[in-house]
This record gives structure tokens, sequence and C-alpha cells, in this order.
């Protein structure tokens, strides 16, 4: 299954998602939230820094020993009844995921939300497939009846509000009346998912953490939602990304710690499960097969890259909620399943740079990204990677590219910069008129269309203010 | 070339390397956890049942708590729980023979879980007090759903139990195969997907009530 998403639109999108005072409000309430709530988690824990060094040494030492890691989980895993199934890339995992359903005849399936599986287009497989496909997560479950992508990895409908829920649940849930209440609405999707948990014959997730001494698949949820998804079919099925293992349950916890803090604010999500193999002897509930799908999907091929360091992500979204270019465009307009500055990684670095060149530009290099990641991933360094490449592989536009070529050859010159920018100087203080910022610019009309171009202080250029003694 | 061996095969390409030492490798993983101390938040010197039960019931976890002297009066609490909320005297229960053995006369157990089922008891395996978690394990005895399906969850720790860190929780599990399920609970089923409402009982309890019983 090939995935629609594509980042091509990129500014085109921003620009519309600018002009939705809804979804404006919904972005900076939300985002200003989740701000203050991982800065007092970072205060409350005066160890943070020094877990988070351990939580980046722990993600690179896996990575540095992946193929061991992958071998000892698996080993595990097998062993406690849990068959494990590779995937080279993502046609292969859903083809996989898909032929596991129809071998359990299953009419309906339930989903936890997983960002692998958005990846890897699982949820159009599987319908393609032609089976009933539940979202259990409160916001896919929305996502799904509005027809909507997820516009944030960790609270998928931030884009949504009440009204527009209300709308969809009322078309959607029996006996379809009119509801504003929000506890109201959770309880509607509350009764109308609790039929699909009983009635699916398979059950879906993804992974947070991979245990590779004891084979145990780890999920985080606030919901309660993947026990019930995972403990109730027939058949369970985890499809995750081989970048997910960690050596044994302490490495994770020292993750876990980072992950929740990271993402709302939280000491631990209120449900952390680790699965290990399906029903045992005597056991009266749990599912009666347990399927791993592990899926490379380009990963191997990011492992011995530059952009390696991406693969550490815990998809916390820490990085996206601090980020100011999401915080006002929001999650859709990056095109992907990622957004913000891990997603202006990710996008580019496994699909492909042509189709999303614009996405590590979308970057003011402020670098909060850089000081929020619990892995120390270095964000802002990995999109200046990219935008170097951008060039390399001339997908930069001509204009800019000509315009950038010209700018070089002046400032590798000093004897041509020097009375270059003195010119500059003048004339832009000439435009401006004493005025400390220019609404228009001759020539500059994609600056200025949407901001003031700052005028240059009195007193001339930087090398003439520093040779007079101004530092 | 198998999907399996493909898939070791580039990453054994992107690393530059052949097979590493287990033993270099695990020297270097359990490094990487040696100094625990340095990088968990400290659970201090207080008792860790008082601590426990103040997590627990923090307005983030939201649990509420009673502890209890002795098993013998569990009947009883659980009763008056279910009468102060007006709830009927049914309600599913997963109990080791301990517990199993008490008077329950005056309700009515059952020993399997409805799917509207309004009230499950069940036994948690111990419980941390760094984060206010239970610690709940699937085995023939406990059943998984009882933890997660009801509105009302009620659950029973014994004081004994209580440890510091989610690292002692685990640790307990190290010398037997894991639970084919092993939970950490610390609150309900909550979301805050519509507008960043917190609503509580999204999909399983929107209610927990701890006992934190002393002897047995």
């Amino acid at each position: 299954m090939t995935v629609t998403y594509t980042s091509e639109h990129f500014k085109r999108e921003a620009r519309l998602a600018l002009d939705q005072p809804n979804l404006q409000r919904a972005l900076d309430r939300t985002t200003t939230l989740l701000q203050a709530r991982r800065a007092e988690a970072y205060r409350a824990f005066g160890e943070f820094d020094a877990a988070r060094a351990a939580g980046s040494r722990i993600k690179d030492h896996v990575l540095r020993h992946l193929d061991h890691y992958l071998e000892t989980f698996e080993a595990n895993a097998e062993a406690a009844g849990c068959k494990v199934h590779w995937a080279r890339d993502a046609d292969e995992a859903c083809r996989i995921t898909t032929e596991l359903c129809r071998r359990a005849e299953a009419k309906t399936v339930t989903r936890v939300k997983s960002m692998l599986g958005e990846e890897i287009g699982l949820p159009e497989a599987l319908d393609a497939a032609g089976f009933e496909r539940v979202e259990t997560d409160l916001a896919e479950h929305i996502n799904q009846l509005a027809g909507d992508r997820p516009s944030h990895i960790v609270i998928p409908a931030l884009h949504k509000t009440r009204e527009e829920v209300s709308d969809l649940f009322e078309r959607a849930h029996p006996p379809h009346r009119h509801i504003d209440d929000v506890a109201e609405l959770v309880e509607s999707a509350r009764t109308t998912l609790r039929e699909k948990y009983f009635a699916a014959e398979v059950g879906i997730s993804g992974a947070n953490f991979l245990v590779a001494d004891n084979g145990a698949v780890c999920t985080v949820t606030n919901e309660g939602n993947a026990e019930l998804t995972m403990q109730l079919p027939r058949v369970q099925i985890v499809t995750a990304g081989i970048e997910k293992l960690v050596p044994s349950m302490d490495h994770a916890g020292v993750l876990l710690r980072l992950l929740a803090r990271s993402a709302l604010g939280m000491e631990l999500t209120q449900y952390t499960t680790f699965l290990t193999g399906a029903k045992r002897p005597g056991d009266r509930d749990g599912p009666e097969e347990m399927h791993l799908v592990l899926v490379d999907a380009g990963r191997t091929e990011l492992l011995g890259d530059e952009l390696a360091p991406i693969l550490k992500c815990i998809r916390c979204a820490a990085c996206i909620n601090h980020c100011p270019v999401y915080g006002q465009i929001g999650g859709h307009a990056y095109g992907g399943v990622y957004q913000g500055p891990m997603g202006s990684v990710l996008t580019p670095a496994m699909a492909s740079l042509a189709k999303s060149k614009d996405l590590p530009h979308a970057c003011t290099l402020n670098g909060r990204c850089d000081e929020v990641c619990p892995v120390a991933i270095p964000l802002t360094g990995l999109m200046r990677t990219l935008r170097e490449r951008t060039w390399r592989q001339h997908l930069v536009d001509r204009p800019t590219r000509l315009g950038l070529g010209l700018w070089g050859a002046v400032v590798r010159r000093p004897a041509l910069y020097r009375p270059a920018s003195r010119l500059g100087v003048r004339a832009l203080r000439l435009l401006a008129r004493g005025r400390p910022a220019l609404r228009r610019l001759p020539g500059g009309g994609a600056w200025t269309r949407s901001r003031d171009f700052a005028a240059p202080p009195p007193g001339g250029t930087f090398m003439a203010r520093y040779r007079r003694g101004e530092r | 070339m198998s999907a399996r061996a493909e898939v070791l095969a580039r990453v054994r390409r992107a690393l530059g390397r052949e097979r590493a030492d287990p033993d270099v490798i695990r020297a270097e993983a359990d490094g990487l956890v040696g100094e625990l101390a340095a990088i968990r938040p400290p659970v201090g010197d207080h008792d860790a049942v008082e601590r426990f039960i103040a997590k627990a019931a923090s307005e983030r976890v939201a649990a509420t708590v009673e502890r209890l002297a002795a098993a013998d009066d569990l009947p009883d609490r659980v009763a008056a729980y279910l009468a102060e909320r007006g709830l009927a005297s049914r309600l599913a229960a997963a109990l080791p023979p301990a517990l199993a053995g008490l008077d329950w006369s005056g309700l009515t157990l059952a020993d399997a879980i409805d799917p509207n089922e309004a009230v499950a008891l069940s036994w948690a395996e111990a419980a941390v007090a760094e984060t206010g978690s239970l610690v709940v394990a699937s085995s023939p005895a406990a059943p998984v759903l009882f933890n997660f399906l009801a509105l009302h969850h009620l659950a029973v720790v014994r004081a004994d139990d209580v440890v510091a860190y989610l690292e002692d929780a685990w640790q307990r599990f190290a010398h037997a195969p894991l639970p084919r399920a092993l939970g950490l609970v610390t609150g309900t089923s909550g979301t805050a997907d519509i507008e960043g409402q917190n609503i509580k009982g999204a999909h399983g309890p929107r209610y927990l009530h701890i006992f934190v019983v002393d002897r047995f």
C-alpha cells in the first residue's frame, strides 16, 4: 500500500493554516499548556539532565549494536510464545499484517494508534483488504470518522473543536443525538467502542519499546485502549520499527521516565504494559496468538547515514510542542505522518527529499527542539544537513540559487563585500527614513508580504562600528 | 534471501562490521544503568507506603486510597465503597486464595467479568512509591481484564509489597519468565483528546480505589 501523504504543497498548506482562526486557537492553547506541563515536570525532576544523557547513550548503544539486539529480542520473544516476522519495507509489513488478519478470519480489526502503522500505510491497507478497521484511540476515532489525518503524533485530533466532534458523533454514534458536553461525548465513544473491542477478531498495536533480554513489548497509553485492544481479540499483532529496541527493563525505565514527562508533563502514563507472548496454560483471558512484525522501511538506510541520530527518537512530541513554526501552522501542513522538527527530518530522510524539500527549510534554527529532546537528538543540525542536501541535489529553485550564488561570491571577497554592504546599509536607511523597519522593500516582496524588514541601526556597517570600538 | 537475513545484513552493512562480542555489549549496556541513583527522582527517606499513598492520591494519579490494618476488614470496606456510591452489591473479583477465603457473604462475587461490568476487584503484586503505580501481573488467578474494563477499579495491595522505584517492581519478576501481561497502572483511563479537557473513563475505569493492607 503506497502512502498518499505528500509534503510537496507545504508552502501553500502552511499559508492556508495561518488563515484558520479555529486552528490557531487550538494550537496556541495546546502548545502553551504542554510547554508549561513539560517545564513543571522538568523542574520537579532534578536528575532530568543526567537522565537525558543516559537516555541518549542508551539509544546510541542500541543503534550501534542493533543486529545483536534484534536477534536477542527475537529469540526471547519467540521463546515466550510470540511469533516474530520481518518486513523489509512498508508493503511487506502491510502484506504480512493483512495476511495474518485474513488467516484469523477477521471481519473487525481494532487498532491502537501507532505512528509506525500510519507511516507504513497500514490503515489504508486494512481498508483495502476489506476489514472493518476500528481506531480505538479517541483522537484517532475522531479522525477516522472525519476522514482526517493525525495532526500531532501524541494528540492526533488537536485540530478539531468540540463542535466538530459533536457533529461527527451525532452522525456516527447511535442513537444519533446531539451532545455538547465533552464528558458526554467521551461516554458516547466509550459505548460505541466497547462493542467493537469485544467484536474484533484481531487487535493491532505499535510498540514504544521492545525489551531485548526478555522479549517483552512495551506500550504506553493514558486511555487504556491498548490493554483492551491487545487482550480481547483472539489474535494480537504488533508492528514495530527495528529501532524500538532496548537492552533490558532497566533501560526501558530510564526512557519511560523521560517519555511521559516530555510528552505531557506526567511522571508515567496511566497505563504502561509489558506483553510477552500469547495466552498461557490456565490463563482465563488474553490472545490465542501473538505476532510481532519488525519493520525496516528505510531505517537501515538511515543507520549508516549522517541522519542516523533521528533513529533515537522516542516519539514524545516535545520538539513539536516547542516548535514556533508548528505552533503557527499545525500538523497537516507538514503533509506527512510526522510533524514539527522530528517530522522535518524524518519525512525527507525516509521518503524523498525532492518531495519534501521545503520541510528542513521551515525552521528558524532557534534550537528549542534541541533543548527539549529527551534523547538529545541534534534536530537543527540534522535539518542543516538536509538543507545542504537540497542544495547539492539541485532542489533549490533557480532565483534562490542564483541569489545565494551571488551572495556567496560577494561575501567571500572582502574587497567587494565591504563597499557593497556600506552601500546597502546606506540605501536601506534612506528607504527607511528613520523608521526602525521597512514595510516594503523593492525586490524583496517575498519577505515583506508577511513581515517587516528590519532597517539597519545608525552608525554604519558592523565592520565600521567594530573598528570604532563599539564592541 | 529471507527478509530477516536481508534486514540483518543491511544493519551490519550500515554499521560497517560483522557480529560483535555479546559479552562486551552486555558490559557496556550494564554500565549505562549502573548508577540509577543519579538518573531517577529520589523517593527520599519517607516510609515507602506513605509515599505511595500520597502519590496515588495526588491530583495527577487521582486514585482514592484506604489503608486497612487487617485483610479481614476488606469485605466490609468493599461493601461500604459500593453502598456509599449507591452501587449494587455485585462485583467481579479476581483474588488470590488468601483473600478469596475471607467472609464475603454480604456481597455477590463473580469470577468472570461482564463486558459492561460496573465494579471489578483485583490483586496487585506490588506498588511503586516513586510514581504511585500499581503493578498488576497476569496469571490463571489474575485475568488481565479485571484491571482495565470496569468503571470502578478496586485493587488490593499488601503494604509489604510497596517498593520504592520502578526498577524494584520488575526486579521482583526477574527470576522467572515475565508474567504474560505485566502492567503499571497509574490512575484511570483518561483522555484529553477533545479540546484538552481531562475526562476520566475513556474506555476503562473512571475510578480507582486502592486498599493497602498491612496484615494478612
